[in-house]
C-alpha cells in the first residue's frame, strides 16, 4: 500500500500552509488546534488517493484542502468544547493583556478583520474565504456544502452588516460615508 | 433590481453569470445611483481583500512540517535490472550477514522487556554492523559496497526481502524485536541500520502467508505484559511496528511502503487469532465493549455466528487497540528518545491509520485522531469508544464494513434461529441520501431490514388481546429459485389518532454550535413544529436544550402556542454540557407523568452526543433505568454521518425508544405526522423472534438482514434480555431464505473440525455451544419430534408496554410450493427491496439477484402506493443501478 506520490507536498504547503491554518483558526479560535487540524488535512492529502493532484489541478487541490480543513476544524472544535478545562490555580497570571497588548489591541480594534466577529459564524466565513482567499462563489459553495444561492446571499447580507459596521466606527472616514439601508 | 439584491453584489464582485451580467449593464446604464453604490461596493470589496490578506496565518510547527514531510514517500527512480549489478547482490549478502548476527545477538537476549535496553542491544548490533563494513573497507573491495549496500536496501527492501536468502521466519521475528531499538538509538551508522531493514521483511512475508504457529507464538511470548488475551497480543504487535515506524520517521529515505506492508500483515495474523480467541474466552478484557446480547452470541453460537462473532470482536479489537493507544505512545519516547511525546503520538497514528485500513474497521482520519489520547485518557472507556466512533460525511466509505451477511446454517445443527426485531429505518434514509448525492453507499452502511422496513405493509389487524399481528407468506426465492424466501410479517396494532392516550413529551434539543447548519437544528425545529400540530389539548411538552449548560427552555405546558415560541427562540451556539440536559430532560418527564400515557423523551442530535465529562456507560445506565419507569426515549439523528448512530441507536435501543434518522423534512413528516402514532406509543416491548425449523423440510437457512440483531436461543425465553420495540401500527418484516431438505447448501463458512470423540448428533453442536447458565432452559430439539408437513414455526415474545413478565405466542407454517410470481404484492415489493440491498451490499449470498429482477419485483409489487414512498424506491433502483456501471 504504497501512499499516493507526492513531490509537490513542499510547494503545497508553502503555499496552503498559512492560509489554512488562518482559515482553521477562524473557526477553532485557536492557534493549537488550528495546527493540528491543517497537518491533519495534509496528512489526508498524502493518503487519500483521490485528492486531485497533477498539473491543471490547483485549483480543485485548493477546494480539496480547504474543503478538508474545514471539517477538520469543525470536528477539532466540537471534540474541544467538550472538553471542560481545569480550573487555573491563583499561581497562574492574570489572563487580561498587558498594557501593551492593550494598547496594541487598541489600534486594531476598530479594524475590518474585528467587525468580523459582528457577523453571523456563516457570513464570516464566506467572506473569509471569498475576500482572504479569494475562492469563488462556486468554491465557497463546495467548500462550506451550501449551495451557490445560498453563498451570493450570505455574502451579500454579511457585506452589507460589515459596512454598516464600519459606518458605525468613526476611524473609517477613509472609506464612503453613504448609508446603507439594511 | 435594487441594491439589496444578492445579484447586486454578485455583480460587484464579478460572479454573475454572462447573461444576468448583461441584464445588470443595462440597468446601470439607467440608473446614475446604481452604479455609485456599485462602486462603493466595490471599493469597499478591495478595501476588505487588502485587509484580510495582510492577516498573517501563522505556519505549522516546525515538527509538524518535519512529521508530514517525512510520511511522504521520496520518489526513487527504479531501475529496472537492479538485481544484475553486482554490487547489489554484495549488499544482499552483507545485509544476511547482519540479519543473522542481529538474530543470533537477540537470540539470547530478546527476551529482556525492557525497551532502553533492547535499543542498547540493538545499539551494539549497529556498532557491529559498522565494524563488518569497516573491515570490508579494509579488505579494499569494500568502500562501493558499503556505499551501495544502503541505496540497495532503501531503494529495494521488499525485493531483497523476497530472496531465498532471506532467514527462516523465526529466527526473523525475533531479530526483527531488536529492530524496534535499533532504529530508535541514534546509530552511529545508518549503513548498518539500513542494512539491516532486511531480516524484518520475513516477518510479513511469513504474516501475510498465513498465521504461521512460530511466528505467532514468538510474538506472543515476548509479550511485554504477560498477558493472555488476544487484544493484548495485538497491541503489542501493534507497538512494536510503531517503534520500527518510528525508527522510519527519524530521518532514513527508506520507502514507508514497505512499513504499511508489514503493519498490513500483523493484523492479518491478529484477526484470525484474535476471533477465534475471543469466541472462546469471551469474559477477555476486550469484552466489556460488547453490548449483552453480542456477548451472548459470541458465547452461545460459537461456531454458526462466526461472521457476526467475527465482526464484533474486529470492532472489539479496534477499540483495544485505543485502549492501547497510551501505552504504546509511553513508549514510543523510550524509544525515540530524541523525539518528543507529541511527534511519537502522531506516528501512532499514522501507524494505526496503515493498519487499521487494512481491517477497514474505522476511517483514517478518526485514527488521526488518536493524537488526541492525551484528552482522552481522562475519559472511561466507554466515553473513548463513543469518541472514536465519530467522524464527518465526508469519509464515509471505509467505516461500515463491519457486518458480515448471515450465513445459510445448517437445520440438523442449529434448528433455532433468534432475533430481536427492529422497527428502525434509519439505513433507508442514509442509503437514499448517499444515492441521491450519486454516490453508491458503503455496504456497510446497508442494513438490508431497516430497508425493508422503510415500507409499510398491508398486513392483518392483529385481532383480539395480542397488540401484534403475523402474517407469514412462503414463495420460490426470486434472486434463488432452488430456495423458498419465507417472509414474517408483524403488524402492531393501530391506535386512532383520538384514541391516543395523553402524551407528555419532552424535547431535548442539542443546540451546540455543529447543529447550526440548515440540515440540523433549523430541521428540528420544522420538525418538532409539526409534531406540536398534531398534538392537542390533553398533552403536555417541555423543551430542554444543551449547550454550555443544560436550560430547560419551557416547563411542561399544553399551550401550543407557548410551545412554538419556545421552539423559535432556539439557537445554535456554544459549547455543550448533554449529562445534565439529559437528567434534566428526564427529571422534566417525571414531574408531569402521565400514568397510562405516553412518557418520552425526543432527544434530537446531530450524533456529536456529549456526554460531559460523565462517561457513556453511566449515560447508557441512566437511559436504562428511566425505560424501567416508563419514560422512553426517541432519538434522532440529524445532518450526520452514519458512524455516530452507534451511540444513538445504542441509547434508543437501550432506552425503549426508536431511533430515526431525519435527512430531509419530507422524512420528518414521515416519523412525526404519519407514523407519530408509532413514532410515539409503544404498544409492546422486548420483542423477540425464534424461528424452529423442521429439519424434515428444510436443510438450511438464512436470515436475511438484522445481523446486529441476533440472540442466542436461550435469550428469547430470558425475560431479562433487552429487545426490539413496536409501535403502534408500525409493521416489522423478516426474511429467511430457506434450503428446502435434500437441496445443495451453499458454500458455508469454514466450520470447527468435525469432532474426533464424539459423533456428529444433531444436538452436539448446539449444547455445546449454550450459555452454562442454569437460568437457560434448553428447547425441545425437532430431533426427537415425529415427522411434520410444516416448514418451522414462528415463536414471539413480548411484554407490554409497561410489563415485566413476557408473553408467547406460536405460528407454524406450512409450504405450500407458491411461486413467487403467484406471491402478495406485499411479498414482492418487500423481497425487491431486500434484493435491492443485497445488490448494494454486494453480498455472497445475492444469487441471481440484478437490478432488473429489482425492478420487475418493484413493478409487481408496488401496489397504489399511497404516500410515494415506493415510487421514490423506484427511482433509487434507477440511481444505484446506473451508478453500478
Amino acid at each position: 500500500m504504497a501512499a499516493p506520490e507526492s513531490p509537490d507536498l513542499f510547494a503545497l504547503l508553502d503555499r496552503y500552509e498559512r492560509p489554512l491554518v488562518r482559515y482553521a483558526q477562524s473557526i477553532v479560535g485557536d492557534l493549537e488546534n488550528a495546527r493540528d487540524a491543517v497537518q491533519e488535512v495534509f496528512i489526508r492529502y498524502t493518503r487519500d488517493a483521490s485528492a486531485p493532484r497533477g498539473p491543471g489541478t490547483e485549483k480543485h487541490v485548493e477546494a480539496w484542502l480547504f474543503t478538508v480543513c474545514r471539517h477538520r476544524a469543525i470536528d477539532h472544535q466540537r471534540k474541544f468544547s467538550r472538553i471542560i478545562p481545569m480550573p487555573f490555580l491563583d499561581d497562574r497570571a492574570d489572563p487580561e493583556p498587558g498594557p501593551a497588548a492593550m494598547l496594541e489591541s487598541r489600534d486594531t480594534e476598530a479594524s475590518l478583520l474585528k467587525l468580523l466577529d459582528h457577523l453571523s459564524p456563516n457570513q464570516a466565513e464566506v467572506i473569509r474565504l471569498k475576500f482572504q482567499n479569494d475562492l469563488s462563489y462556486k468554491e465557497i459553495a463546495d467548500v462550506t456544502q451550501l449551495t451557490v444561492t445560498n453563498v451570493g446571499f450570505l455574502l451579500h447580507t454579511g457585506l452589507k452588516k460589515l459596512r454598516a459596521l464600519v459606518l458605525e466606527q468613526p476611524d473609517f472616514s477613509d472609506l464612503p460615508q453613504r448609508a446603507v439601508a439594511l | 433590481m435594487k441594491t439589496d439584491d444578492p445579484k447586486f453584489t454578485a455583480y460587484a464582485l464579478d460572479e454573475l453569470e454572462p447573461a444576468e451580467r448583461a441584464e445588470v449593464d443595462a440597468l446601470l446604464v439607467e440608473e446614475p445611483a446604481l452604479s455609485a453604490e456599485l462602486d462603493d461596493l466595490r471599493a469597499f470589496a478591495a478595501k476588505l481583500r487588502t485587509e484580510l490578506h495582510a492577516e498573517e496565518g501563522a505556519p505549522l510547527t516546525t515538527e509538524q512540517r518535519a512529521e508530514l514531510l517525512g510520511a511522504v514517500p521520496r520518489v526513487v527512480a527504479i531501475p529496472r535490472v537492479w538485481w544484475r549489478r553486482p554490487w547489489v547482490q554484495s549488499a544482499a549478502a552483507a545485509c544476511v550477514i547482519i540479519g543473522v548476527s542481529a538474530a543470533l545477538l537477540s537470540r539470547t537476549q530478546v527476551r529482556t522487556p525492557n525497551l532502553a535496553q533492547r535499543g542498547r542491544i540493538s545499539g551494539e548490533i549497529a556498532l557491529n554492523a559498522e565494524k563488518f563494513f569497516r573491515e570490508q573497507e579494509a579488505s579494499g573491495t569494500a568502500e562501493r559496497l558499503a556505499d551501495a549496500a544502503p541505496v540497495a536496501l532503501a531503494e529495494h527492501p521488499v525485493d531483497l526481502a523476497a530472496r531465498p536468502s532471506a532467514p527462516s521466519p523465526t529466527v526473523a521475528s525475533n531479530s526483527a524485536d531488536t529492530q524496534l531499538g535499533l532504529a530508535s538509538t541514534g546509530f552511529a551508522s545508518a549503513e548498518a541500520a539500513r542494512a539491516a531493514t532486511d531480516p524484518r521483511r520475513p516477518v510479513a512475508a511469513a504474516g501475510a502467508a498465513g498465521p504461521s504457529p512460530e511466528v505467532l507464538t514468538t510474538l506472543d511470548d515476548q509479550v511485554t505484559e504477560p498477558l493472555s488475551s488476544a487484544g493484548i497480543v495485538k497491541l503489542d504487535v501493534g507497538g512494536r511496528v510503531l517503534g520500527r515506524e518510528l525508527g522510519s520517521t527519524l530521518g532514513d529515505a527508506r520507502s514507508t511502503g514497505a512499513v504499511a506492508d508489514r503493519a498490513e500483515a500483523k493484523p492479518a495474523i491478529d484477526a484470525t487469532t484474535l476471533t477465534r480467541t475471543k469466541a472462546k474466552k469471551p469474559a477477555g478484557p476486550s469484552s466489556e465493549f460488547l453490548g449483552d446480547e453480542q456477548r451472548g452470541a459470541l458465547v452461545g453460537r460459537t461456531r454458526t455466528v462466526t461472521p457476526a462473532a467475527k465482526a464484533k470482536s474486529n470492532t472489539a479489537q479496534a477499540l483495544d487497540l485505543y485502549a492501547s493507544a497510551p501505552r504504546l505512545s509511553a513508549a514510543a519516547p523510550a524509544s525515540a528518545p530524541a523525539k518528543d511525546g507529541s511527534v511519537s503520538a502522531a506516528d501512532a497514528s499514522q501507524l494505526y491509520a496503515r493498519s487499521e485500513n487494512r481491517l477497514r474497521l474505522l476511517p483514517t482520519e478518526e485514527l488521526g485522531e488518536v493524537r488526541n489520547k492525551r484528552e482522552v485518557d481522562k475519559r472511561g472507556r466507554e466515553d473513548r469508544y463513543h469518541f472514536y466512533t465519530e467522524h464527518d460525511a465526508s469519509s464515509n466509505t471505509e467505516v461500515y464494513e463491519n457486518i458480515t451477511d448471515n450465513a445459510f446454517l445448517p437445520v440438523k445443527e442449529q434448528p433455532l434461529s433468534t432475533f430481536s426485531i427492529d422497527v428502525d429505518s434509519a439505513s433507508y434514509a442514509n442509503v437514499r441520501r448517499f444515492l441521491n448525492g450519486n454516490q453508491r453507499p458503503p455496504r456497510g452502511a446497508v442494513r438490508i431490514e431497516e430497508l425493508v422496513n422503510y415500507f409499510r405493509y398491508d398486513y392483518p389487524q392483529p385481532d383480539g388481546a395480542d397488540p401484534f399481528s403475523c402474517a407469514l407468506e412462503v414463495a420460490t426465492c426470486p434472486w434463488q429459485t432452488d430456495h423458498r424466501l419465507v417472509r414474517i410479517g408483524l403488524k402492531g396494532k393501530e391506535i386512532k389518532r383520538e384514541a391516543r392516550p395523553p402524551a407528555n413529551l419532552v424535547f431535548l434539543v442539542d443546540v451546540s454550535g455543529s447543529m447550526a447548519p440548515e440540515n440540523r437544528l433549523p430541521l428540528v425545529k420544522q420538525c418538532l413544529r409539526m409534531l406540536v400540530d398534531q398534538l392537542t389539548a390533553q398533552d403536555t411538552v417541555a423543551i430542554a436544550v444543551y449547550a454550555g449548560a443544560s436550560g430547560c427552555v419551557l416547563e411542561p405546558t399544553s399551550d401550543r402556542t407557548k410551545i412554538r415560541e419556545a421552539l423559535d427562540r432556539l439557537d445554535a451556539g456554544g459549547s455543550t454540557n448533554g449529562a445534565a440536559g439529559i437528567q434534566l430532560a428526564y427529571d422534566l418527564a417525571q414531574r408531569s407523568f402521565k400514568k397510562g400515557g405516553t412518557n418520552r423523551v425526543i432527544l434530537c442530535t446531530d450524533g456529536d452526543f456529549n456526554v460531559g465529562i460523565t462517561n457513556q456507560s453511566e449515560l447508557v445506565s441512566l437511559v436504562q433505568g428511566k425505560a424501567k419507569t416508563s419514560i422512553f426515549l426517541s432519538v434522532l439523528g440529524f445532518g450526520m454521518g452514519n458512524l455516530k448512530d452507534s451511540t444513538l441507536e445504542k441509547l434508543a435501543d437501550k432506552g425503549n425508544g426508536n431511533y430515526a434518522y431525519i435527512d430531509t423534512l419530507n422524512e420528518g413528516r414521515r416519523v412525526f405526522v404519519e407514523q407519530m402514532s408509532g413514532t410515539l406509543i409503544t404498544i409492546a416491548k422486548d420483542v423477540k423472534v425464534q424461528v424452529e425449523f423442521n429439519p424434515a423440510q428444510v436443510g438450511a437457512y438464512r436470515l436475511i438482514g438484522y445481523e446486529n440483531r441476533l440472540l442466542a436461543k436461550e435469550d428469547f425465553n430470558d425475560d431479562t434480555k433487552d429487545a426490539g420495540e413496536i409501535g403502534a401500527g408500525h409493521t416489522v418484516t423478516a426474511f429467511y431464505e430457506v434450503v428446502p431438505a435434500g437441496k445443495a447448501v451453499p458454500a458455508q463458512p469454514p466450520g470447527a473440525d468435525e469432532l474426533k470423540y464424539q459423533a456428529p448428533t444433531p444436538s452436539s453442536r448446539a449444547e455445546r455451544s449454550a450459555v452454562e447458565g442454569p437460568g437457560a432452559t434448553s428447547p425441545a430439539l425437532a430431533a426427537g419430534a415425529a415427522p411434520s408437513r410444516e416448514l418451522l414455526t414462528v415463536k414471539l415474545r413480548y411484554k407490554q408496554p409497561e410489563g415485566d413478565v413476557s408473553k408467547k405466542l406460536d405460528f407454524p407454517l406450512t409450504d405450500s410450493g407458491t411461486s413467487w410470481e403467484k406471491s402478495s404484492g406485499d411479498f414482492r415489493w418487500a423481497a425487491s427491496v431486500a434484493s435491492f440491498g443485497l445488490l448494494l451490499r454486494d453480498s455472497p449470498h445475492k444469487g441471481s439477484a440484478n437490478w432488473s429482477l429489482v425492478e420487475e419485483l418493484a413493478a409487481e409489487g408496488k401496489g397504489d402506493d399511497r404516500d410515494g414512498y415506493r415510487t421514490e424506491f423506484v427511482g433509487l433502483v434507477e440511481k444505484a443501478k446506473a451508478l453500478s456501471r
